[in-house]
């Protein structure tokens, strides 16, 4: 079987139609979830630039902010602007920050991009790895002392938030063993190795707090596999256990990416969160910092990227299948 | 009956389950303690400031001098109603959903679709953006937690009624005529163990964002949940000050509580998968 | 072709099937011999403990399950043998064909990795040419073309998988095959047709084979020798002819009788 062959027409286009109606529900929810909260979204902006500048009249300042973000017009028509701008513009215009004036949202989110992307994917690459490998060691191991053992403190790990892993190696590596910052102030321009040494503690976290979920799921795929009927023909062959394993980790990956993207959600929000605390300039900061002081762009521009981001990943997922598992087009 | 008993006595035997069994049951007997009994007032000043460890104060004291211990002792309570009625929420809406999806074969594809929609989309930051509008209650927080976490549900439920539905009993059910709703409560019975054992899973899971949304600052503030108490402890630099004891008993209590979950969990999937197949 | 040279002598194989705590005797305490180049059917009903034999041969019997008595092979017992001295004889001296229903080929490999493993491990092949020849010339022995070392096991038929695990086994050309119920989910024409190659390419190696079925048409076509086993237990064994013209025991008596009544 051809590689080309494994992507059946039906399957791609399958994929594709529902990439494009998960696009869809983003950028509608993104419009609608702000606007359904209570209150003008514009009153606490407006409020806020009255304190700065208290000559203005609070009537006259909310005019003028609902005219410039479109608040004053109808709900369809603001709806319109906002499908006009974010849809069929490029790059989308989600207008400017309501934090720093005359810089545009999607700017401030864009230039965070990066910094999220490096964190999630050296994490994940190697907690991925470190995973397969304990996995399906674990898994040969069933029912003996190490794996019994193992299995608690990986859903210990896998239970206890990520933020307090945090706070606890900041405690015991940067405050009293002093081997690592717990911040290093780096932004878009520095140098790599400035964003490196400060990415170091970040990524160590991330991967300590993650390898136990890609473990577990990896080891319980290979217990499963290790009951089919192939496996038994694999063991009778009298194979080396090298190759055994081997197999056994190549049935494994495409369990694991599966699982892998469902808990993508979740991931996100633990990387948010550790970047928000370490103050990377990474979407997860830029996103908080804007939810707590009601920069509305910002938000809205923030939550469509990261949507982006997941559903471009989610879609790549998809493409890859097949090649993990020839059987996947048909289904 | 037979494969109820058979199942009970593996869950008896079985290391994990009693593991679990024994936090879980820990920690509720604890909640139902702090409603009639606390050492001190946790919310009020009620010692010295940011007093380590001591006698008077096992867990020692807050910057204004609150008693961790009685805030621990309290947050249990936040915390497991959460972690029950979110599980609940997500379940309500998980198991029809997956359900229909699993049975009606022309339902499937919407429903995944629909699905995968909440699956897709960023749920922790959308959670921290709605919560920082309308703060929420213990009950609207893990209403929201349940809404956004279903699809997980719906999944697990959808692909064990596809796969029990091509078994030939269900086939010849099907072919005779039975009702489709009686098939799916056959279904629904049969899945069940699993169905408890996903819901627990989920149950750690709200525990888990629970402890998010309270670190950020955007949960419901005011019913001192063990994250509650790592975000005061977080704006008022204890990690800076040295104070360790406002910070290592509460997050250790989460991975432990949210660890028994998902032992239990574990240890009843692994009982259903023994015992069916 | 049948020579009077033992190649596997069984004694006393009991065979202990545990599953939470209770335990079940599958096989008990058997005993029989496997001459050179010779086909040994085995047949009885499901559950006689038929398959059990061929797994206790191979030693892929997992705990708490375990075998007691002797499985001789070239003056050594399998039984007790530890992993790495089963693995020499694994595929190197016996092989096993399994039932093609059964998913017994890895879903995400194509058929070539099937075969390249068990050169690489099993013969010390690593050349790409030469495995690729090795393979061509197996396929071609069990009437496949070349092109099918491509093809995943969801593409093929029930008849081609089984030729391919046929051609699996015999590519080693091992000292006796094991193979359990290989035609069991064919139809009638596919069975004779994958019969008929393994009984050619047996001969061609020189194999002996142990053929365990629950067909006892097929036994009659493919065994020169035959045991009947029920609840564990041998009721009958002695050469495929004496057992069919004039059997012994009452269970063998009825299992004869089908075969004549279809005759009839």
């Amino acid at each position: 079987m051809r590689l080309r062959d494994r992507y059946s027409r039906q399957y791609i286009a399958k994929r594709i139609i529902g990439t494009l109606i998960v696009y869809i529900a983003a950028v509608v929810l993104i419009f609608v979830i702000p606007r359904l909260m209570p209150g003008n979204i514009a009153y606490d902006f407006v409020s806020r630039l009255i304190a700065e500048n208290p000559h203005i009249t609070y009537a006259k300042a909310l005019n003028e902010v609902e005219a410039e973000y479109g608040l004053n017009l109808p709900i369809m028509n603001q709806f319109e602007i906002y499908i006009r701008n974010v849809v069929f513009t490029f790059p989308p215009n989600f207008g400017t920050s309501f934090e720093y004036l005359n810089d545009p949202a999607i700017n401030i989110v864009m230039r965070a991009l990066p910094f999220t992307l490096l964190l999630i994917i050296v994490s994940q690459i190697i907690a991925w790895g470190m995973g397969i490998f304990i996995g399906v060691e674990l898994a040969l191991r069933k029912n003996k002392r190490s794996d019994k053992t193992s299995v608690p403190i990986l859903y210990l790990i896998n239970s206890t938030p990520i933020f307090w892993l945090a706070l606890i190696m900041i405690l015991v590596f940067s405050l009293k063993l002093h081997i690592l910052p717990a911040i290093v102030p780096f932004s878009y321009g520095s140098s790599i190795t400035t964003i490196m040494y400060g990415m170091t503690l970040p990524i160590i976290i991330v991967v300590i707090s993650t390898v136990p979920n890609h473990t577990l799921i990896i080891r319980s795929a290979t217990i499963d596999f290790l009951k089919s009927d192939f496996v038994t023909a694999l063991r009778a062959q009298g194979l080396k256990d090298s190759t055994l394993r081997m197999k056994l980790i190549r049935n494994s990956i495409l369990p694991s990416i599966t699982q892998f993207f469902m808990q993508f959600g979740y991931l996100i929000g633990g990387i948010f969160i550790i970047e928000s605390l370490f103050s990377l300039p990474g979407m997860g900061t830029v996103i908080i910092t804007a939810a707590l002081e009601y920069d509305y762009p910002v938000i809205e521009a923030g939550l469509f990227v990261t949507s982006i981001v997941m559903i471009l990943s989610n879609l790549a997922a998809d493409l890859i299948y097949p090649i993990l598992d020839p059987r996947v087009s048909y289904m | 009956m037979k494969k109820e008993d058979s199942m009970m006595s593996l869950l008896l035997h079985d290391m994990f389950f009693k593991i679990g069994f024994a936090i879980v049951g820990f920690f509720v007997a604890m909640a139902i303690i702090s409603f009639f009994y606390l050492p001190y007032n946790p919310i009020a000043s009620t010692g010295p400031l940011w007093s380590p460890p001591s006698f008077s104060h096992p867990f020692g004291t807050t910057a204004s001098g609150q008693d961790l211990f009685s805030q621990w002792m309290y947050g249990s309570q936040p915390t497991l109603f959460v972690a029950f009625f979110s599980a609940f929420v997500s379940a309500l809406f998980g198991i029809p959903i997956g359900l229909l999806a699993g049975y009606f074969k022309r339902a499937d594809e919407p429903l995944m679709r629909f699905a995968d929609i909440f699956l897709i989309l960023p749920i922790l930051p959308l959670l921290i953006v709605i919560a920082t509008f309308v703060r929420p209650t213990n009950v609207s927080a893990s209403i929201i937690i349940g809404v956004l976490s279903w699809p997980w549900m719906a999944r697990t439920v959808r692909s064990s009624a596809l796969s029990i539905k091509q078994s030939p009993y269900i086939e010849v059910a099907i072919m005779s005529g039975t009702p489709h709703l009686h098939i799916m409560k056959d279904i629904f019975v049969h899945i069940l163990p699993l169905i408890i054992s996903i819901s627990i899973f989920s149950a750690t899971g709200g525990i888990l964002f629970l402890a998010y949304m309270d670190y950020l600052g955007v949960g419901p503030i005011t019913s001192y949940a063990w994250g509650t108490t790592l975000f005061f402890a977080q704006t008022s630099n204890a990690l800076y000050v040295g104070a360790w004891w406002w910070i290592v008993p509460f997050g250790i209590s989460i991975g432990i509580l949210a660890m028994g979950f998902s032992l239990i969990g574990y240890s009843v999937e692994n009982a259903y998968r023994g015992v069916v197949a | 072709m049948t020579g009077n040279e033992n190649v596997l002598e069984v004694r006393n194989l009991s065979v202990f099937y545990s599953s939470y705590g209770a335990q079940k005797k599958a096989v008990n305490s058997i005993s029989f011999n496997l001459k050179r180049g010779e086909i040994l059917g085995i047949v009885g009903e499901s559950g006689a403990g038929k398959s059990t034999i061929g797994k206790a041969i191979m030693g892929i019997i997992d705990p708490p399950s375990y075998a007691t008595g002797e499985i001789m092979f070239g003056g050594k017992n399998i039984i007790g043998m530890n992993n790495y001295r089963l693995n020499k004889i694994r595929w190197n001296k016996i092989t096993m064909i399994f039932q093609a229903s059964m998913n017994s080929l890895n879903p995400v490999q194509s058929i070539r990795s099937n075969f390249i493993s068990i050169l690489r491990d099993k013969m010390g092949i690593y050349d790409k040419s030469e495995s690729e020849k090795r393979i061509d010339e197996t396929l071609a022995n069990v009437n496949l073309p070349t092109g099918v070392k491509d093809y995943f096991p969801h593409e093929m038929s029930g008849g081609m998988k089984q030729r391919i695990l046929i051609s699996l086994a015999m590519i080693t050309y091992p000292e006796i095959v094991i193979a359990d119920e290989p035609t069991t989910a064919l139809d009638v024409i596919t069975e004779y047709y994958v019969l008929s190659i393994l009984k050619r390419t047996l001969k061609a190696s020189g194999s002996s084979m142990i053929y365990i079925t629950h067909d006892l048409p097929s036994v009659v076509f493919t065994a020169d020798r035959m045991i009947v086993m029920k609840d564990g237990i041998i009721v009958e064994q002695g050469s495929t002819e004496d057992i069919v013209e004039a059997p012994k025991d009452e269970y063998t008596r009825k299992l004869v009788s089908t075969l004549n009544e279809v005759k009839n």
